[in-house]
């Protein structure tokens, strides 16, 4: 199971004096137990080119199957669930209840089931099951985000895409999505996560996509990348780089605060 | 200048816990604040209070002497406290980018030619001046923002609230973002700057560090990010300075002799150097 992108093309305004070419010839799997990160600059492709996966935007040339079915056929629908960038400009319901029940009740499903779906899927964002019946629109900025991601979770997606999910949060909203997601993943989602924010995304996916104008430039484990990538890695990466461009002996796949501490110390005590 | 005098919030007036709890504040002209904090601190309803989109629920506050509770205050006050939010689209009214900047000043009844003026220098001043006829809508974030910010200038305010206006922008972006603040304070304008990332806002005068409704800390950036427990307000510390308070601690690094505690990678970098 997995979703198949190849030799992909799409362009905006196609066939129009205003043609831009924003996706080039890309060519990617992605396995259903895969956690991935697809990052890259403002304007890179990576937010078009999840829209390709659940058939919001159809390629130019070339093709997208998810589990071998065409992505814009309707069925997949309901296998990729796609979380917005400015998720909160979604919601639209009286209550929180009622907000994340709106998508599996149009799919039939309801009662204890439907109740059940909406607890699990505020628990999976870590929200307390109290708030069910208030407006969703007297939450802070960072739970409605969370409101909206339970909306998607309540789906029960096999392929669950965010878009810059952690955009807008604190350092504590976006450990308790970091850990959700891992979380999702392992009762056997596919996650993909779009994010500028390379420092977040290397300690937790297992495959990073790097796109750079409208082309893929890398696909790989996150060693890999770091193995090959300059640009963009974490602040620690990049410093631990320059101490060791100065010909100090430490590693260049540092990330974490913890990691960079132990090497600079290690060298003082070989002093 | 701006102030805040036991001001105390609550959505509802029977809620046990208020959203904002007897802060007090002051704001003198020409100064660069930044208000940071976790999700739900109550940092944005705080700078709500500024220009009385919302008002007190007890305490007072007070924007050069005019008391956002009086009716009568509120054009005068809302002239001088501009505000740009996190979603810049949410806010755009026209169809194209000099449009949009030229909203305000046609409501302030001021000749064509003045409108003109002050929208080329509003969008000069963020670097926009070359959009003038693009529609707002299909620029980049970076760029909605900086039209925002031209919206606001065009309004010639003596304060700036920017809401958590990086939150969604590149660090390219958020790097021009920067420049125009720095610009707009030699300017004499008052900024403040919310956000939850302390990253940005290490070149501030103060810090207003709040967790809860209350006030932790407020102080200069040097003495805020030094804080051992910072990290319990739920902030956003960026590695670079985490590694380097942990590597001062252990003395490995000398910041006495006035000199800062390193924010960025070069700085550390240069003091690893020498001391190692």
């Amino acid at each position: 199971m997995s979703i198949n992108i190849k030799n992909v093309d799409y362009s905006y305004n196609k066939n129009t004096q205003l043609e831009t070419r924003v996706l080039e010839n890309i060519n990617l799997t992605i396995d259903k137990n895969e956690f991935v990160g697809i990052t890259g600059k403002i304007g890179s492709g990576k937010s078009t080119l999840i829209k390709l996966f659940n058939g919001l935007f159809v390629p130019d040339n070339g093709y997208v199957h998810v589990d071998r079915v065409d992505a814009s056929d309707k069925k997949t629908r309901k296998k990729v669930g796609l979380l917005f960038q400015n998720p909160h400009e979604q919601l639209f319901s009286k209550t929180v209840y009622e907000e994340i029940a709106f998508a599996p009740s149009n799919f039939g499903i309801k009662g204890d089931d439907l109740t059940e779906r909406v607890h699990e899927s505020l628990h999976l964002v870590g929200l307390d099951s109290k708030i069910t019946d208030m407006s969703p629109f007297k939450l802070s900025g960072g739970e409605m985000r969370r409101v909206a991601l339970a909306g998607v979770l309540a789906m029960k997606p096999e392929y669950l895409i965010l878009d810059e999910p952690t955009s807008g949060m604190d350092i504590k909203g976006k450990k308790e999505l970091y850990s959700n997601l891992k979380r999702i993943h392992s009762t056997g989602a596919c996650v993909i996560i779009v994010s500028h924010q390379i420092d977040d995304l290397l300690p937790v996916v297992n495959k990073i996509v790097l796109m750079d104008d409208g082309k893929m430039t890398f696909a790989g484990t996150p060693s890999e990348y770091l193995e090959n990538i300059s640009s963009p890695v974490p602040e620690i990466t990049q410093l631990m780089r320059g101490l060791r461009s100065k010909g100090f002996n430490v590693r260049n796949d540092v990330l974490t605060v913890d990691d960079a501490y132990g090497q600079i110390k290690n060298l003082l005590t070989k002093k | 200048m701006i102030d805040i005098k036991n001001l105390v919030y609550q959505y509802e007036s029977n809620s046990k816990y208020p959203v904002l709890d007897r802060l007090n504040i002051q704001i003198k002209k020409g100064e660069f604040v930044s208000i940071v904090g976790e999700n739900g601190c109550g940092k944005s309803t705080l700078v709500q209070h500024l220009n009385a989109l919302l008002i007190p629920s007890k305490g007072t506050v007070q924007i050069e002497g005019l008391d956002t509770k009086k009716q009568s205050n509120i054009w005068s006050i809302r002239q001088k406290v501009g505000m740009v939010f996190q979603n810049p689209q949410s806010q755009f009214i026209g169809t194209t980018v000099q449009e949009d900047v030229a909203f305000g000043p046609e409501n302030l009844a001021l000749s064509n030619h003045e409108i003109q003026t002050r929208v080329n220098d509003a969008l000069e001043q963020v670097g926009m001046l070359d959009f003038k006829e693009y529609n707002p809508m299909s620029l980049s974030g970076g760029q909605k923002q900086c039209v925002a910010i031209a919206g606001v200038l065009a309004m010639k305010p003596e304060y700036i609230v920017l809401d958590e206006i990086t939150s969604m922008l590149d660090d390219k972006s958020q790097k021009t973002i920067s420049d125009i603040i720095k610009h707009l304070q030699k300017n004499g304008i008052t900024i403040i700057y919310v956000t939850h990332r302390i990253k940005d806002v290490v070149n501030s005068d103060r810090i207003i560090v709040m967790s809860k409704g209350r006030i932790l800390y407020n102080d200069k950036p040097q003495t805020v990010l030094e804080e051992p427990s910072l990290p319990e307000s739920g902030i956003e510390i960026p590695p670079i300075v985490e590694l380097a308070n942990r590597l001062k601690r252990d003395g490995i690094i000398d910041t006495y002799n006035n000199k800062n505690l390193p924010f960025s990678n070069k700085e550390l970098l240069e003091d690893l150097c020498q001391s190692i």
